[in-house]
Protein backbone atom coordinates (compact mmCIF):
# COMPACT_ATOMS: atom_id res chain seq x y z
CA UNK A 1 0.00 0.00 0.00
CA UNK A 2 1.15 3.47 -0.88
CA UNK A 3 0.54 5.13 2.77
CA UNK A 4 2.23 8.38 1.77
CA UNK A 5 -0.52 9.28 -1.17
CA UNK A 6 -3.64 7.57 1.20
CA UNK A 7 -2.29 9.83 4.21
CA UNK A 8 -2.45 12.81 1.89
CA UNK A 9 -5.41 11.56 0.16
CA UNK A 10 -7.40 11.38 3.56
CA UNK A 11 -5.58 14.79 5.52
CA UNK A 12 -6.73 16.78 2.30
CA UNK A 13 -9.95 15.36 2.38
CA UNK A 14 -10.43 15.76 6.11
CA UNK A 15 -8.90 19.27 5.55
CA UNK A 16 -6.58 19.42 8.14
CA UNK A 17 -3.05 21.01 7.94
CA UNK A 18 -0.17 18.82 7.86
CA UNK A 19 0.98 20.59 11.49
CA UNK A 20 -2.20 19.58 12.64
CA UNK A 21 -1.95 16.02 11.53
CA UNK A 22 1.54 15.83 12.60
CA UNK A 23 1.73 17.20 16.21
CA UNK A 24 2.99 15.14 18.79
CA UNK A 25 3.47 12.33 16.22
CA UNK A 26 6.50 13.48 14.39
CA UNK A 27 7.68 16.85 12.38
CA UNK A 28 6.10 18.95 9.61
CA UNK A 29 8.87 18.16 7.39
CA UNK A 30 9.15 14.24 8.53
CA UNK A 31 5.34 14.03 7.29
CA UNK A 32 5.71 15.98 4.25
CA UNK A 33 8.69 13.89 2.78
CA UNK A 34 6.31 10.45 4.02
CA UNK A 35 3.30 12.13 2.16
CA UNK A 36 5.67 12.18 -0.90
CA UNK A 37 6.77 8.92 -0.53
CA UNK A 38 10.70 9.91 -0.55
CA UNK A 39 10.80 8.56 3.14
CA UNK A 40 10.50 5.65 4.32
CA UNK A 41 8.30 6.23 7.68
CA UNK A 42 8.41 3.72 10.29
CA UNK A 43 5.37 1.29 10.85
CA UNK A 44 4.10 3.20 13.89
CA UNK A 45 4.37 6.40 12.72
CA UNK A 46 2.39 5.38 9.87
CA UNK A 47 -0.05 3.60 12.73
CA UNK A 48 -0.52 6.81 14.62
CA UNK A 49 -1.17 8.99 12.10
CA UNK A 50 -3.66 6.45 10.29
CA UNK A 51 -4.96 6.41 13.82
CA UNK A 52 -5.66 10.37 14.00
CA UNK A 53 -7.29 10.07 10.41
CA UNK A 54 -9.37 7.07 11.90
CA UNK A 55 -8.39 4.86 9.44
CA UNK A 56 -6.99 1.37 10.79
CA UNK A 57 -3.57 -0.07 9.40
CA UNK A 58 -4.73 -3.58 9.23
CA UNK A 59 -8.24 -2.55 7.77
CA UNK A 60 -5.74 -1.52 5.11
CA UNK A 61 -4.18 -4.05 4.48
CA UNK A 62 -7.15 -6.21 4.53
CA UNK A 63 -8.91 -3.70 2.05
CA UNK A 64 -5.95 -4.56 -0.29
CA UNK A 65 -5.78 -8.36 0.05
CA UNK A 66 -9.33 -7.83 -1.19
CA UNK A 67 -9.24 -5.91 -3.98
CA UNK A 68 -6.25 -8.54 -5.03
CA UNK A 69 -9.25 -11.14 -4.32
CA UNK A 70 -12.04 -9.38 -6.61
CA UNK A 71 -9.44 -8.50 -9.45
CA UNK A 72 -8.35 -12.09 -9.49
CA UNK A 73 -12.04 -13.28 -9.86
CA UNK A 74 -13.15 -10.51 -12.28
CA UNK A 75 -10.33 -12.49 -14.11
CA UNK A 76 -11.49 -15.37 -13.64
CA UNK A 77 -15.57 -14.95 -14.15
CA UNK A 78 -14.56 -13.33 -17.54
CA UNK A 79 -12.67 -16.51 -18.69
CA UNK A 80 -15.52 -18.45 -17.41
CA UNK A 81 -18.06 -15.93 -19.52
CA UNK A 82 -20.11 -16.06 -15.85
CA UNK A 83 -21.99 -13.14 -17.72
CA UNK A 84 -24.45 -12.50 -14.38
CA UNK A 85 -21.71 -12.74 -11.64
CA UNK A 86 -19.71 -10.44 -13.28
CA UNK A 87 -21.00 -7.30 -12.65
CA UNK A 88 -21.54 -7.84 -9.13
CA UNK A 89 -17.61 -8.49 -8.73
CA UNK A 90 -17.03 -4.82 -10.99
CA UNK A 91 -19.63 -3.32 -8.05
CA UNK A 92 -17.71 -4.45 -5.41
CA UNK A 93 -14.22 -3.34 -7.00
CA UNK A 94 -16.00 0.12 -7.57
CA UNK A 95 -17.12 0.57 -4.23
CA UNK A 96 -13.23 0.52 -3.36
CA UNK A 97 -12.34 2.68 -6.31
CA UNK A 98 -10.90 5.47 -4.10
CA UNK A 99 -8.68 3.50 -2.37
CA UNK A 100 -7.20 1.55 -5.01
CA UNK A 101 -4.86 4.40 -6.48
CA UNK A 102 -2.85 3.70 -3.29
CA UNK A 103 -2.51 -0.19 -3.64
CA UNK A 104 -0.08 -1.37 -5.48
CA UNK A 105 -2.73 -2.93 -7.79
CA UNK A 106 -3.61 0.14 -9.36
CA UNK A 107 -2.64 -1.04 -12.95
CA UNK A 108 -3.71 -4.32 -12.88
CA UNK A 109 -7.22 -2.46 -11.75
CA UNK A 110 -7.08 -0.19 -14.33
CA UNK A 111 -6.44 -3.21 -17.20
CA UNK A 112 -9.13 -5.37 -16.12
CA UNK A 113 -11.54 -2.23 -15.99
CA UNK A 114 -10.54 -2.21 -19.74
CA UNK A 115 -11.37 -6.01 -20.17
CA UNK A 116 -14.15 -5.49 -18.49
CA UNK A 117 -15.50 -2.61 -20.69
CA UNK A 118 -14.66 -4.61 -23.58
CA UNK A 119 -16.33 -7.42 -22.14
CA UNK A 120 -19.69 -5.65 -21.62
CA UNK A 121 -19.37 -4.34 -25.28
CA UNK A 122 -18.96 -0.70 -23.74
CA UNK A 123 -16.60 0.12 -26.78
CA UNK A 124 -16.60 3.94 -26.75
CA UNK A 125 -15.55 3.79 -23.00
CA UNK A 126 -13.03 0.72 -23.69
CA UNK A 127 -11.16 3.19 -25.95
CA UNK A 128 -10.96 6.09 -23.61
CA UNK A 129 -9.79 3.24 -20.74
CA UNK A 130 -7.15 2.29 -23.14
CA UNK A 131 -6.18 5.75 -23.89
CA UNK A 132 -5.44 6.58 -20.22
CA UNK A 133 -3.67 3.55 -19.95
CA UNK A 134 -1.29 3.99 -22.87
CA UNK A 135 -0.18 6.94 -21.11
CA UNK A 136 0.91 4.33 -18.18
CA UNK A 137 2.45 1.90 -19.47
CA UNK A 138 6.00 2.42 -19.13
CA UNK A 139 4.98 2.27 -15.43
CA UNK A 140 3.76 -1.37 -16.11
CA UNK A 141 5.47 -4.66 -15.04
CA UNK A 142 6.22 -7.87 -17.52
CA UNK A 143 2.82 -9.03 -17.06
CA UNK A 144 0.79 -6.10 -16.73
CA UNK A 145 2.54 -5.02 -20.25
CA UNK A 146 1.05 -8.74 -22.04
CA UNK A 147 -2.21 -7.86 -20.32
CA UNK A 148 -2.11 -4.51 -22.14
CA UNK A 149 -1.35 -5.97 -25.59
CA UNK A 150 -3.47 -9.03 -24.80
CA UNK A 151 -6.72 -6.72 -24.47
CA UNK A 152 -5.67 -4.39 -26.87
CA UNK A 153 -5.80 -7.74 -29.16
CA UNK A 154 -9.42 -7.84 -28.10
CA UNK A 155 -10.34 -4.64 -28.59
CA UNK A 156 -9.29 -4.52 -31.99
CA UNK A 157 -11.00 -8.34 -32.69
CA UNK A 158 -14.40 -6.65 -31.20
CA UNK A 159 -14.01 -3.58 -33.89
CA UNK A 160 -13.67 -6.03 -36.48
CA UNK A 161 -10.09 -5.03 -37.03
CA UNK A 162 -8.88 -9.04 -37.67
CA UNK A 163 -5.92 -8.61 -39.23
CA UNK A 164 -4.27 -5.81 -36.78
CA UNK A 165 -5.18 -8.40 -34.58
CA UNK A 166 -3.97 -11.40 -35.95
CA UNK A 167 -0.77 -9.29 -36.16
CA UNK A 168 -0.78 -8.75 -32.22
CA UNK A 169 -1.37 -11.75 -31.38
CA UNK A 170 0.86 -13.97 -33.22
CA UNK A 171 3.54 -11.35 -31.90
CA UNK A 172 2.41 -12.44 -27.92
CA UNK A 173 2.57 -15.38 -29.21
CA UNK A 174 6.40 -15.65 -30.33
CA UNK A 175 7.36 -13.90 -27.27
CA UNK A 176 9.44 -16.27 -24.57
CA UNK A 177 7.01 -15.92 -21.83
CA UNK A 178 4.13 -18.26 -20.93
CA UNK A 179 1.73 -16.06 -21.04
CA UNK A 180 -0.22 -17.17 -23.77
CA UNK A 181 -0.69 -21.13 -23.08
CA UNK A 182 -3.80 -21.03 -22.13
CA UNK A 183 -7.61 -21.83 -23.68
CA UNK A 184 -8.82 -17.89 -23.78
CA UNK A 185 -5.84 -16.77 -25.82
CA UNK A 186 -5.97 -19.95 -28.45
CA UNK A 187 -10.01 -19.19 -28.07
CA UNK A 188 -9.14 -15.58 -29.54
CA UNK A 189 -6.63 -17.10 -31.96
CA UNK A 190 -8.87 -19.18 -33.67
CA UNK A 191 -12.06 -16.66 -33.70
CA UNK A 192 -9.29 -14.06 -35.98
CA UNK A 193 -8.04 -17.22 -38.06
CA UNK A 194 -11.60 -17.79 -38.96
CA UNK A 195 -12.87 -14.21 -39.17
CA UNK A 196 -9.51 -14.00 -41.34
CA UNK A 197 -11.02 -17.39 -43.49
CA UNK A 198 -7.71 -19.20 -42.57
CA UNK A 199 -10.18 -21.78 -41.16
CA UNK A 200 -7.33 -24.54 -41.48
CA UNK A 201 -5.56 -22.45 -38.76
CA UNK A 202 -8.54 -21.74 -36.96
CA UNK A 203 -9.19 -25.33 -36.41
CA UNK A 204 -5.73 -25.78 -35.44
CA UNK A 205 -6.49 -23.00 -32.48
CA UNK A 206 -9.37 -23.76 -31.91
CA UNK A 207 -9.11 -27.62 -30.94
CA UNK A 208 -6.42 -26.38 -28.89
CA UNK A 209 -8.65 -24.11 -27.11
CA UNK A 210 -11.16 -26.95 -27.32
CA UNK A 211 -8.97 -29.06 -25.19
CA UNK A 212 -7.97 -26.84 -22.35
CA UNK A 213 -11.26 -25.12 -21.40
CA UNK A 214 -12.68 -28.67 -21.64
CA UNK A 215 -9.94 -29.40 -18.84
CA UNK A 216 -11.21 -26.64 -16.63
CA UNK A 217 -14.81 -27.51 -17.17
CA UNK A 218 -15.43 -23.97 -18.86
CA UNK A 219 -18.88 -25.29 -20.10
CA UNK A 220 -19.82 -21.89 -21.80
CA UNK A 221 -16.80 -21.21 -23.37
CA UNK A 222 -16.58 -24.74 -24.42
CA UNK A 223 -20.05 -23.90 -26.20
CA UNK A 224 -18.53 -20.47 -28.02
CA UNK A 225 -15.23 -22.95 -29.13
CA UNK A 226 -17.67 -25.90 -30.28
CA UNK A 227 -19.74 -23.09 -32.80
CA UNK A 228 -16.46 -21.72 -34.12
CA UNK A 229 -14.86 -25.06 -34.91
CA UNK A 230 -18.44 -25.89 -36.82
CA UNK A 231 -18.29 -23.00 -38.71
CA UNK A 232 -14.42 -23.26 -39.96
CA UNK A 233 -15.35 -27.18 -40.69
CA UNK A 234 -18.02 -25.64 -42.93
CA UNK A 235 -15.10 -23.29 -44.46
CA UNK A 236 -13.10 -25.85 -44.94
CA UNK A 237 -15.91 -28.29 -46.41
CA UNK A 238 -15.48 -30.86 -43.59
CA UNK A 239 -19.16 -31.11 -43.13
CA UNK A 240 -19.20 -34.12 -41.28
CA UNK A 241 -17.16 -32.52 -38.36
CA UNK A 242 -19.18 -29.52 -38.62
CA UNK A 243 -22.62 -31.37 -38.45
CA UNK A 244 -20.75 -33.06 -34.92
CA UNK A 245 -19.98 -29.56 -33.87
CA UNK A 246 -23.01 -28.76 -34.02
CA UNK A 247 -24.81 -31.35 -32.90
CA UNK A 248 -22.85 -31.81 -29.19
CA UNK A 249 -23.16 -27.93 -29.09
CA UNK A 250 -27.25 -27.88 -29.01
CA UNK A 251 -27.29 -31.05 -26.66
CA UNK A 252 -24.81 -29.20 -24.86
CA UNK A 253 -26.68 -25.90 -24.81
CA UNK A 254 -29.90 -27.38 -23.51
CA UNK A 255 -28.84 -28.59 -21.16
CA UNK A 256 -26.71 -25.50 -19.90
CA UNK A 257 -30.14 -23.83 -20.38
CA UNK A 258 -28.57 -21.29 -23.07
CA UNK A 259 -31.12 -20.60 -25.44
CA UNK A 260 -30.14 -17.66 -26.12
CA UNK A 261 -27.72 -18.73 -28.34
CA UNK A 262 -30.04 -21.46 -30.26
CA UNK A 263 -31.01 -18.69 -33.08
CA UNK A 264 -26.92 -18.25 -33.78
CA UNK A 265 -26.09 -22.24 -34.41
CA UNK A 266 -29.31 -22.86 -36.32
CA UNK A 267 -28.20 -19.61 -38.31
CA UNK A 268 -24.32 -21.69 -38.72
CA UNK A 269 -26.80 -25.02 -39.39
CA UNK A 270 -28.05 -22.89 -42.38
CA UNK A 271 -25.13 -21.98 -43.85
CA UNK A 272 -23.58 -25.56 -43.42
CA UNK A 273 -26.72 -26.43 -45.64
CA UNK A 274 -26.03 -24.33 -47.72
CA UNK A 275 -22.12 -24.75 -47.86
CA UNK A 276 -23.11 -28.65 -49.31
CA UNK A 277 -26.03 -26.96 -51.68
CA UNK A 278 -29.04 -28.19 -49.76
CA UNK A 279 -31.03 -24.49 -49.87
CA UNK A 280 -34.26 -25.66 -48.91
CA UNK A 281 -32.49 -27.44 -45.94
CA UNK A 282 -30.61 -24.15 -45.22
CA UNK A 283 -33.82 -22.22 -45.21
CA UNK A 284 -35.78 -24.23 -43.28
CA UNK A 285 -32.82 -23.53 -40.48
CA UNK A 286 -32.14 -20.37 -41.24
CA UNK A 287 -36.27 -19.47 -40.84
CA UNK A 288 -36.11 -21.38 -37.46
CA UNK A 289 -33.29 -19.06 -36.35
CA UNK A 290 -34.95 -15.91 -37.65
CA UNK A 291 -38.02 -16.77 -35.67
CA UNK A 292 -36.21 -16.72 -32.22
CA UNK A 293 -34.63 -13.25 -33.06
CA UNK A 294 -35.60 -9.69 -32.06
CA UNK A 295 -35.53 -7.38 -35.07
CA UNK A 296 -33.25 -4.93 -34.44
CA UNK A 297 -30.06 -7.04 -33.96
CA UNK A 298 -27.42 -7.36 -36.39
CA UNK A 299 -27.69 -11.01 -36.32
CA UNK A 300 -30.92 -10.89 -37.53
CA UNK A 301 -29.58 -8.94 -40.44
CA UNK A 302 -27.18 -11.72 -41.23
CA UNK A 303 -29.67 -14.27 -41.44
CA UNK A 304 -32.39 -12.49 -43.27
CA UNK A 305 -29.98 -11.55 -45.78
CA UNK A 306 -28.90 -15.10 -45.82
CA UNK A 307 -32.82 -16.08 -46.60
CA UNK A 308 -32.74 -13.37 -49.00
CA UNK A 309 -29.92 -14.39 -50.75
CA UNK A 310 -31.24 -18.59 -50.92
CA UNK A 311 -34.88 -17.06 -52.74
CA UNK A 312 -33.17 -15.41 -54.97
CA UNK A 313 -31.23 -18.55 -55.66
CA UNK A 314 -34.40 -20.25 -55.97
CA UNK A 315 -35.76 -17.55 -58.39
CA UNK A 316 -38.32 -16.67 -55.64
CA UNK A 317 -37.80 -12.37 -56.58
CA UNK A 318 -40.72 -11.78 -54.63
CA UNK A 319 -39.78 -13.15 -51.51
CA UNK A 320 -35.95 -11.97 -51.77
CA UNK A 321 -37.11 -8.62 -52.66
CA UNK A 322 -39.06 -8.52 -49.77
CA UNK A 323 -36.14 -9.23 -47.26
CA UNK A 324 -33.71 -7.62 -49.12
CA UNK A 325 -35.62 -4.66 -48.52
CA UNK A 326 -36.36 -5.12 -44.42
CA UNK A 327 -32.27 -5.93 -44.31
CA UNK A 328 -31.63 -2.70 -46.78
CA UNK A 329 -33.82 -0.42 -44.16
CA UNK A 330 -32.59 -2.38 -40.81
CA UNK A 331 -29.14 -2.17 -41.86
CA UNK A 332 -29.58 2.00 -42.11
CA UNK A 333 -31.03 2.27 -38.91
CA UNK A 334 -28.38 -0.13 -37.42
CA UNK A 335 -25.63 1.49 -38.59
CA UNK A 336 -24.56 -1.79 -40.43
CA UNK A 337 -23.37 -0.39 -43.67
CA UNK A 338 -22.17 -3.77 -45.30
CA UNK A 339 -25.33 -5.34 -45.62
CA UNK A 340 -27.50 -1.94 -46.26
CA UNK A 341 -24.55 -2.33 -49.64
CA UNK A 342 -24.75 -5.87 -50.41
CA UNK A 343 -29.21 -5.84 -49.85
CA UNK A 344 -29.38 -2.60 -52.23
CA UNK A 345 -27.05 -4.49 -54.55
CA UNK A 346 -29.61 -7.14 -54.71
CA UNK A 347 -32.75 -4.79 -54.59
CA UNK A 348 -30.99 -3.23 -57.80
CA UNK A 349 -30.41 -6.35 -59.61
CA UNK A 350 -34.25 -7.15 -59.53
CA UNK A 351 -35.03 -4.09 -61.70
CA UNK A 352 -31.64 -4.22 -63.83
CA UNK A 353 -28.55 -6.12 -63.81
CA UNK A 354 -26.40 -3.37 -65.57
CA UNK A 355 -27.28 -0.25 -62.54
CA UNK A 356 -26.54 -3.29 -59.93
CA UNK A 357 -23.15 -4.04 -61.38
CA UNK A 358 -22.14 -0.49 -61.60
CA UNK A 359 -23.33 -0.35 -58.27
CA UNK A 360 -21.12 -3.45 -57.28
CA UNK A 361 -18.24 -1.31 -58.75
CA UNK A 362 -18.66 1.82 -57.57
CA UNK A 363 -19.63 1.44 -54.02
CA UNK A 364 -19.70 -2.55 -52.51
CA UNK A 365 -16.80 -3.65 -53.99
CA UNK A 366 -14.53 -0.40 -52.78
CA UNK A 367 -16.14 -0.62 -49.41
CA UNK A 368 -15.21 -4.25 -49.52
CA UNK A 369 -11.79 -3.64 -50.69
CA UNK A 370 -11.23 -0.88 -48.27
CA UNK A 371 -12.04 -3.07 -44.97
CA UNK A 372 -9.18 -5.60 -46.02
CA UNK A 373 -10.97 -8.75 -44.28
CA UNK A 374 -14.27 -9.95 -46.53
CA UNK A 375 -12.38 -11.85 -48.95
CA UNK A 376 -14.91 -14.57 -49.86
CA UNK A 377 -17.49 -11.75 -50.63
CA UNK A 378 -15.21 -10.01 -52.55
CA UNK A 379 -13.85 -13.16 -54.27
CA UNK A 380 -17.78 -14.24 -55.36
CA UNK A 381 -18.19 -10.53 -56.24
CA UNK A 382 -15.30 -10.44 -58.79
CA UNK A 383 -16.06 -13.38 -60.51
CA UNK A 384 -20.20 -12.03 -61.11
CA UNK A 385 -18.48 -9.15 -62.69
CA UNK A 386 -15.92 -11.23 -64.91
CA UNK A 387 -18.88 -13.17 -65.93
CA UNK A 388 -20.87 -9.83 -66.47
CA UNK A 389 -18.38 -7.83 -69.00
CA UNK A 390 -17.83 -11.37 -70.40
CA UNK A 391 -21.44 -11.76 -71.63
CA UNK A 392 -21.13 -7.88 -72.48
CA UNK A 393 -18.12 -9.19 -74.41
CA UNK A 394 -16.29 -6.56 -72.31
CA UNK A 395 -13.24 -9.08 -72.14
CA UNK A 396 -10.52 -6.67 -71.03
CA UNK A 397 -12.41 -5.55 -67.74
CA UNK A 398 -13.40 -9.50 -66.93
CA UNK A 399 -9.58 -10.27 -66.95
CA UNK A 400 -8.89 -7.17 -64.80
CA UNK A 401 -11.54 -8.85 -61.67
CA UNK A 402 -10.66 -12.61 -62.38
CA UNK A 403 -6.72 -11.05 -62.16
CA UNK A 404 -8.46 -10.08 -58.62
CA UNK A 405 -8.81 -13.92 -57.76
CA UNK A 406 -6.47 -14.98 -55.54
CA UNK B 1 6.57 -9.19 -71.72
CA UNK B 2 5.44 -11.99 -70.04
CA UNK B 3 2.56 -10.25 -68.49
CA UNK B 4 0.86 -8.75 -71.81
CA UNK B 5 1.00 -12.42 -73.02
CA UNK B 6 -0.96 -14.33 -70.48
CA UNK B 7 -3.42 -11.24 -70.91
CA UNK B 8 -3.82 -12.19 -74.29
CA UNK B 9 -3.92 -15.53 -73.68
CA UNK B 10 -6.75 -15.06 -71.02
CA UNK B 11 -8.89 -12.87 -73.67
CA UNK B 12 -8.57 -15.97 -76.00
CA UNK B 13 -9.37 -18.36 -73.14
CA UNK B 14 -12.27 -16.48 -72.36
CA UNK B 15 -13.75 -15.53 -75.97
CA UNK B 16 -13.44 -18.78 -77.15
CA UNK B 17 -15.43 -20.20 -73.84
CA UNK B 18 -17.99 -17.52 -74.23
CA UNK B 19 -19.76 -17.77 -77.78
CA UNK B 20 -22.03 -14.65 -78.02
CA UNK B 21 -24.90 -17.08 -79.53
CA UNK B 22 -24.81 -18.91 -76.21
CA UNK B 23 -24.87 -15.85 -74.36
CA UNK B 24 -27.75 -15.80 -71.32
CA UNK B 25 -28.22 -12.85 -69.00
CA UNK B 26 -26.12 -12.72 -65.96
CA UNK B 27 -27.70 -14.56 -62.72
CA UNK B 28 -26.14 -14.01 -59.63
CA UNK B 29 -27.52 -16.96 -58.23
CA UNK B 30 -24.97 -18.69 -60.07
CA UNK B 31 -22.08 -17.14 -58.69
CA UNK B 32 -20.78 -19.34 -55.46
CA UNK B 33 -22.83 -18.01 -52.22
CA UNK B 34 -21.06 -15.85 -50.19
CA UNK B 35 -20.50 -16.68 -46.78
CA UNK B 36 -22.14 -15.38 -43.86
CA UNK B 37 -21.36 -17.20 -40.97
CA UNK B 38 -22.76 -16.23 -36.83
CA UNK B 39 -19.67 -15.46 -34.68
CA UNK B 40 -19.92 -17.19 -30.86
CA UNK B 41 -19.12 -13.95 -28.59
CA UNK B 42 -15.28 -12.76 -28.10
Amino acid sequence: MEFGALIKFYRTQKGMTQAELAKGICSVPHLSKIENNSKEANEETISLLLERLEIGLEEMDEKEGLIQTLLGQLGEKINYYLKDKIDEIYQKLQEMEHIIPFSKFIHTYELYKYRYLLFKGFLAEAESQKDLLFKQKKNFSQHEAYLFRYFNAVCLIMKGQYKAADELLEALHNEPSNETQNAEFFYHRAFVKGSLEQSGHAIHFGKMALQLFMNEHNFFRILHTLMMLGINYTQSNIYEEAEDCFKHFIRNAELLKQDKLLPQIYHNMGYLQNKKGNQKEALKYYEKSLALQPINNPHYLVTLYSIGEIQYLLHETAKAKECFQVVSSVAKELGVKKYRLLADFYLFHIVSPEKAFKYLESKVIPYLEGTNEHYNDLTSFYKMLSGFYCEQGIYMEAVKYLNKIT
Amino acid sequence: MKKALILIFSVVLLVLSSPVSSAKPVNVADATPTDHPIYPPV
